[in-house]
């Protein structure tokens, strides 16, 4: 549960920064899209790609695993299942066992390092993706879909929040007076100006909204927003609704079914331009590897992203596995993480943002030279 | 500075007309308000209880699943037009400011389910408003075990491994409260816990449950984790079960890390998104020598300077937005339904926090441009409505003013009916 101000996607699923990256392609059809995909709350990654192939796997209390068989040891939720042509087609990678440097099990903290891109919570007020925007040089602003910016995009030269579910708008007289009586108040005049250049620019990419408030038309408009000649190159959602402490079966499966909804939807918004696309869907820590005493899960470390996009060589599980037995899980009860998400996302920075290696290391995510990027991640 | 406009805008929810003119004493109004016995709002008090609420929804549950929902709808429409209610007619705003910052800090979110939707205005009625001038720890007990938190952090559930339930069904723990507890509501996140400490409190919570049939708490000791517990660094000691909880919360409220956390919370939403230290610091020893009550915390900020410093200024949240409008403008003008639908649209539905984490309190998460947008388009609907039925001059001079240079001139190039557009969007009703 988090962050998202209004349901916009059918109550869970916001779309958080219509970032533009490599940005200012404007009339370079080929220029790279890159979404980051948020899931507030803690999504358990055991049960979004379940592990039957690992020999511990039966004694978590998980269940039988119905979903699609990937490779043999790992397998998809079913409510995932429209996912699985992407994996077989190389369009997804799945990382497992994967957490940013962070243990400690606090939502607000394990999303503020996910964010921000720095191991220490509350360290930074901006965040890894504004900095890699930043290094690169912006023409176009990053789109937040939603009301607000978050700390992921902050710190982003050219950045915005957008919502095409919103109807009623003020009189452009009126607005510009306001935006004059703000002038002189750097935060609120700043927003009020930049509000007025996303639409314009929205309705130079795509037209008018359409004002449909369902996930799907959400998501889809996102997807025709980023293929949209003038349109942003790096787009940020978030969704909530993913800290399932009891009756997880129920409740996760209704979240996954959103997102693999929402994903296709973007994919189809966004048409050829997907070939372009990289699309990381992550969150901020995963959950115990056995399940609770309530038929949930409670806060762990090790969990799974998703990478997606026809910019993306999938159809492969991305993971140094660690194992289920109990040894070896961190602390006896979480998936132990081995792979740091910093090494994924500074693979697609570098490898399909542009951002040189150097700056990685320095500005997007700080004192991280330690970390290798994922190599042969993104199709060059 | 006017000492009654800073009062109104930053002590207060924004005054209604002729407020500020009762106000000789500006802190004696203000610190009047902290006294305990001040009496709720009529519109609250007059609310049935939390045992009532229950019994209600058991008897709907019996009935059918749509009666649940039904009923619980009705019960959060009456506790949403009562808080509207009370919110743009009280004559004690900073109390009813200190009900919605502790209400944020212990979040209950209607989001959760049909029950929580059902309970959390009860919630706000009973586990918070009675304290929030007094005893610190007095409301993190009866926040903790409250039917609406035990429901929202899955307390409800959880069962002691190695208790009679436990061996008998296989059930277990949920650290869901246990934790928040720890970092949200009492210490926070760095106040100096680790995750023995959170399987320890969840281990003493276990048992306190929901008596569906009867309504309330009931504590099943046949649910509690038997055995010794240690939290905080040293064991709970050999209490009965039920009382293991008053050592906890009691090691939990008057921990130094659950002071500092507190009293940085109130500085941050009465003086700056950047709290001065000294200020906390002070509070903090006021806090230490009134034995972690609330009121005098409040009072040492009405009476330092800290918050009367003219270049602090925080930003309203949407909620507290809307608020000040409706009292600017006479709540009998200010329908309840429409007040509920403006904070949605702005972002900021009542009860419905996403996280357990509840609203932020710092302006950078409120100033997205959409967000932004949106406060023109709230401040248009509100104006094209009634801005030729009010007497604009009275409400920007008495009531929102003295207004900076640049708004005055906005205001008097305006065209009638943009009037109090520009008024609701002046920097001085967005800030506080």
């Amino acid at each position: 549960m988090s962050v998202t101000r209004r349901a916009v996607l059918g109550g869970a699923l916001s779309l958080a920064g219509l970032g533009f990256a490599r940005l200012g392609r404007a009339g370079v059809a080929d220029a790279p899209r890159f979404v980051f995909v948020l899931l507030r709350g803690a999504m358990d990654g055991l049960a979004a790609v379940p592990v039957p192939g690992d020999p511990d796997w039966g004694g978590l209390g998980r269940g039988e695993v119905t979903g699609p068989s990937l490779d043999g040891t790992f397998a998809l939720h079913p409510e995932l299942a429209p996912l699985e042509p992407w994996f077989r087609d190389g369009d997804l990678a799945i990382v497992h066992a994967t957490c940013m440097p962070y243990d400690q099990r606090s939502h607000f903290d394990g999303q503020d390092v996910l964010e921000s891109g720095v191991p220490v919570a509350g360290a930074r007020r901006d965040g890894w993706l504004g900095r890699a925007i930043g290094v690169i040089g912006a023409k176009t602003p990053a789109f937040a879909l939603g009301d607000e910016v978050p700390l992921v995009l902050r710190g982003s030269p050219l950045v915005t929040s957008y919502d095409p579910t919103r109807s009623a708008r003020a009189s452009r007289a009126i607005r510009s007076t306001v935006e004059q009586l703000w002038a002189s108040d750097p935060l609120l005049g700043a927003a009020l100006v930049e509000a007025r250049r996303t639409e314009a620019l929205v309705r130079r990419a795509v037209g008018e909204p359409s004002g449909e408030r369902s996930a799907r038309a959400v998501a889809e408009a996102a997807g025709r927003l980023l293929a949209a000649e003038e349109g942003p190159d790096v787009v940020v959602l978030e969704l909530d609704g993913w800290d399932t402490h009891t009756g997880q079966d129920q409740r996760l499966g209704r979240q996954l079914a959103g997102l693999a909804t929402g994903l296709t939807a973007l994919r189809g918004g966004l048409g050829d331009a997907w070939r372009r696309t990289v699309v990381v869907v992550a969150t901020e820590f995963g959950r115990t590897a056995r399940v609770n005493g309530t038929a949930g899960t409670d806060h762990g470390v090790g969990g799974a992203a998703l990478v997606a996009g026809g910019a993306v060589r999938g159809g492969r599980v991305i993971a140094d596995w660690p194992g289920l037995a109990t040894g070896r899980l961190h602390d006896g009860r979480d998936l132990r993480a081995t792979t740091d998400l910093r090494a994924i996302l500074k693979a697609v920075v570098i490898d399909h943002l542009g951002v040189a290696p150097r700056s990685v290391d320095t500005v997007v995510f700080p004192g991280s030279s330690g970390v290798s990027a994922a190599r042969d991640l993104v199709r060059a | 500075m006017d000492r009654t406009q800073r009062a109104a805008a930053r002590f207060g929810l924004g005054a209604r007309p002729a407020e500020r003119a009762g106000m000789v004493d500006v802190e004696g109004w203000l610190v009047g308000q902290l006294r305990e016995g001040v009496a709720d709002p009529p519109v609250i008090a007059a609310l049935p209880t939390t045992d009532t609420l229950t019994a209600r929804l058991a008897q709907a549950r019996a009935a059918a699943d749509d009666d649940l929902r039904d009923v619980a709808r009705a019960i959060l429409a009456d506790e949403l037009n009562a808080r509207v209610n009370a919110a743009l007619t009280t004559a004690t705003p900073l109390r009813e400011r200190l009900v919605w910052l502790f209400s944020n800090r212990f979040t209950v979110s209607s989001r959760k389910s049909e029950p929580v939707r059902a309970l959390v205005g009860a919630f706000e009625r009973e586990a918070i408003r009675p304290f929030v001038t007094g005893r610190f720890r007095d409301m993190l007990r009866a926040s903790t075990l409250h039917p609406a938190m035990l429901l929202y952090l899955d307390n409800e559930r959880s069962v002691g491994p190695n208790s009679r339930v436990g061996v008998r069904t296989g059930r277990g723990l949920n650290e869901n409260l246990a934790r928040e507890v720890l970092e949200l509501h009492g210490l926070g996140v760095d106040g100096g816990y680790d995750q023995n400490d959170v399987r320890a409190l969840a281990m003493v919570l276990t048992g306190w449950s929901l008596d569906r049939a009867a309504g309330g708490v009931r504590f099943r000791a046949e649910a509690h984790e038997p055995g010794e517990k240690i939290l905080l660094g040293s064991p709970i000691g050999a209490v009965p079960p039920e009382l293991e909880i008053d050592v906890a919360l009691g090691r939990i409220a008057s921990h130094p890390s659950t002071a500092r956390s507190v009293c940085t919370m109130l500085v941050r939403h009465f003086v700056s998104d950047d709290p001065p230290q000294d200020a906390v610091d002070a509070l903090v020893g006021v806090w230490r020598a009134g034995d972690g009550r609330i009121g005098p915390c409040v009072e040492a900020l009405v009476r330092g300077p800290w918050a009367w410093d003219s270049s602090a200024q925080k930003l309203r949240t949407p909620w507290e937005l809307v608020v000040a409008t409706g009292r600017m403008l006479e709540a009998e003008r200010a329908d309840p339904d429409a007040v509920l639908r403006a904070v949605t649209a702005l972002g900021q539905p009542v009860w419905s926090a996403p996280s357990p984490a509840g609203w932020p309190d710092e302006a950078e998460a409120w100033v997205g441009p959409e967000a932004m947008a949106r406060r023109v388009d709230f401040a248009w609907d509100v104006g094209r409505r009634l801005g030729r039925l009010l007497d604009l001059d009275g409400l920007a001079s008495g009531v929102v003013g003295p207004l900076s240079a640049a708004t005055a001139a906005a205001l008097d190039a305006a065209e009638p009916d943009d009037a109090l557009t520009l008024l609701i969007a002046s920097p001085e009703m967005q800030r506080r």
